[in-house]
């Protein structure tokens, strides 16, 4: 356990300057910013506020100006962004080792490989929680500013409920993230694998077999795909979430523990 | 006793054979210098010692044991493999406490200390990105040195330093051996600069282990000649011949002997020579240097 906590703090310190964490928060508040930009433009005329693409979706999703469209905004900024961000953030931490060239520091120690990689893990979550956090807190700023309408408790907890599930499985879907990081020996090939899923994740839910396919099935379950597709999603969508998770989990670290490390 | 022990080491990539057989044993407070041209064979073998790659065949031991992922043993074990790389945007200080937390380590001083030692004080708030090639190499140096390792592998460790820089990590490596007798073993291309600093020397080429030289015994293997040139090389030949000196003509119509009482009398050459009618312009003793010992060793 105490090993564990020196690599984490190891990872701490790794971290310290690291330009990309800011990056990655900037792009993720985009979302509640823009969020409370649709929320403006719609808060007196309704979808008429808007034009073009945005007033299709806003009709199509029965957004309104109020805080349950505007949650529940934010819960399918997380399903879809957070594919890409959440991602973007494993490629990295798993991926900087090789980019860097320090991963050969990291493999002849008194502390076990699967350690120094476990601290890698719990970092990703530490900095994807911190991402969600500052989000809502954000998006309940922005959405007190524009005092928008329909506030109660029930209506908050049901949404959080969502934001933070769909939170959870975006976490979990990113260790096959981790191990195209470590296999890939950098950060270029994880994030070219981030960009397939994510395309791959509009094209099959939009064939309607997003209910099977792990990268679709949070952005289903925040409601970007409407209530019919969510819906649609059953307990075989949540294990191959966990499925998908646990198999990435042990590849990574097995390949990192057994492989030949010559880079 | 042997720090490093390899039996019959083999490691393939593909149809690539990198490390052919290998067997060394590296004893406690020497300092083994380990030989090759670029793709020998050497990087691969500081690799295998350190566990990062397996062999297809063969065994390691360090310190007589079999050293595992996480075993104990690699806080004895300091090592800088190819170029030194750090985080580029922690500081000299913050690298280090990155390898001191990493190693479980408990007294925050030595990280001080080796700064102070590799005479890194002046760079320790600096950026590593922001460093020198050289001052690159000494925090590298001062990764694998951070815990007091019994045995440091260093591959290629004066790469990127300049000579003032070269001769201090030579000297300070002779005090590590020579004060807490540390065991090292030092990959390099360069025989003259190897030779300086190893009390042995291992040759590796295409993956095989060719020689193993002492080397206070490579003045004995260095090739000597002497080589004279007169106005009529074939008759003064005939000279030297008639007078029991082994000699031949060479290629750039010089001769050339490899004659022991030649190369050790040259005035007795001159003496013959001149006695004869046939002055020598040139004489001179001509003593193989590393490189083309090293050449002449790989078979090139």
């Amino acid at each position: 356990m105490k090993q564990q906590w020196k690599a984490f703090i190891a990872e701490i310190l790794k971290n310290r300057h690291s330009r990309i964490t800011w990056v990655t928060f900037i792009a993720f508040s985009l979302a509640p910013l823009f969020g409370g930009v649709f929320m403006f433009l719609m808060k007196d005329n309704g979808s008429e506020g808007l034009s073009g693409a945005f007033k299709s979706k806003a009709v199509l999703m029965s957004f309104e100006a109020n805080w349950n469209s505007y949650l529940g905004l934010l819960s399918q900024a997380v399903g879809v962004g957070g594919v890409l961000i959440f991602g973007f953030v494993a490629s990295w931490l798993f991926g900087r080792e090789y980019s860097d060239g320090t991963v050969k520091d990291l493999l002849s120690l008194p502390i076990s490989r699967a350690k120094i990689l476990n601290a890698k893990f719990i970092y990703y979550i530490i900095w994807c929680i911190a991402l969600v956090l500052s989000n809502l807190l954000l998006g309940l700023l922005i959405g007190f500013i524009l005092q928008l309408p329909g506030w109660d408790s029930v209506m908050f907890l049901n949404n959080i409920q969502v934001y933070s599930l769909t939170t959870i499985m975006i976490i979990l879907l990113n260790t096959p993230i981790a191990f195209f990081a470590i296999y890939g020996k950098g950060f270029m090939t994880p994030l070219g694998i981030v960009a397939i899923l994510l395309v791959l994740a509009q094209i099959i839910g939009a064939l309607g077999f997003g209910n099977y396919f792990p990268w679709a099935v949070p952005g289903i379950y925040s409601g970007s795909g409407g209530a019919d597709l969510k819906a649609g999603l059953n307990i075989f969508s949540y294990l191959i979430i966990v499925m998908t998770s646990i198999i990435g989990y042990f590849s990574t670290i097995l390949w990192w523990k057994y492989s030949d490390q010559t880079k | 006793m042997n720090v490093i022990q390899t039996e019959k080491l083999t490691k393939k990539f593909g149809d690539t054979i990198a490390v052919d057989d290998v067997s060394i044993n590296v004893r406690e407070g020497e300092i083994y210098g380990f030989l090759g041209l670029n793709g020998a064979g050497k990087t691969t073998t500081i690799r295998l010692l350190l566990g990062m790659i397996k062999p297809d065949s063969g065994s390691i031991s360090l310190f007589g044991q079999n050293a595992k992922q996480a075993s104990r043993i690699w806080n004895d074990v300091g090592y800088l493999v190819e170029t030194p790389y750090s985080y580029p945007n922690l500081t000299v200080k913050e690298n280090l406490e990155v390898c001191y937390q990493l190693r479980g380590l408990k007294d925050k001083k030595q990280i001080d200390k080796i700064i102070s030692v590799l005479q890194l004080g002046q760079y320790e708030n600096k950026k590593a990105k922001f460093l020198s090639l050289g001052n690159g190499q000494r925090l590298g140096l001062a990764k694998a040195l951070l815990h007091n390792p019994k045995l440091l592998l260093l591959d290629e460790p004066i790469n990127g330093l300049d000579p003032a820089g070269i001769v201090e990590v030579r000297e300070f490596l002779k005090d590590l051996v020579k004060n807490h007798n540390t065991t090292i073993f030092l990959s390099s291309h360069i025989l003259s600069e190897i030779s300086k600093v190893a009390t042995r020397i291992g040759i590796v080429h295409n993956g095989k282990l060719i020689k193993e030289i002492n080397t206070n015994g490579l003045e004995h293997q260095i090739i000597k000649k002497l080589c004279v040139n007169t106005s009529d090389n074939h008759k003064a030949l005939q000279i030297l011949n008639g007078k029991d000196f082994t000699a031949a003509i060479n290629e750039l119509g010089l001769i050339e002997s490899l004659d022991n009482k030649a190369i050790t009398e040259p005035e007795t050459i001159s003496s013959l020579l001149v006695n004869s009618g046939l002055p020598p312009k040139m004489l001179n003793v001509i003593e193989e240097d590393l490189e083309a010992y090293f050449l002449r060793m790989i078979g090139n």
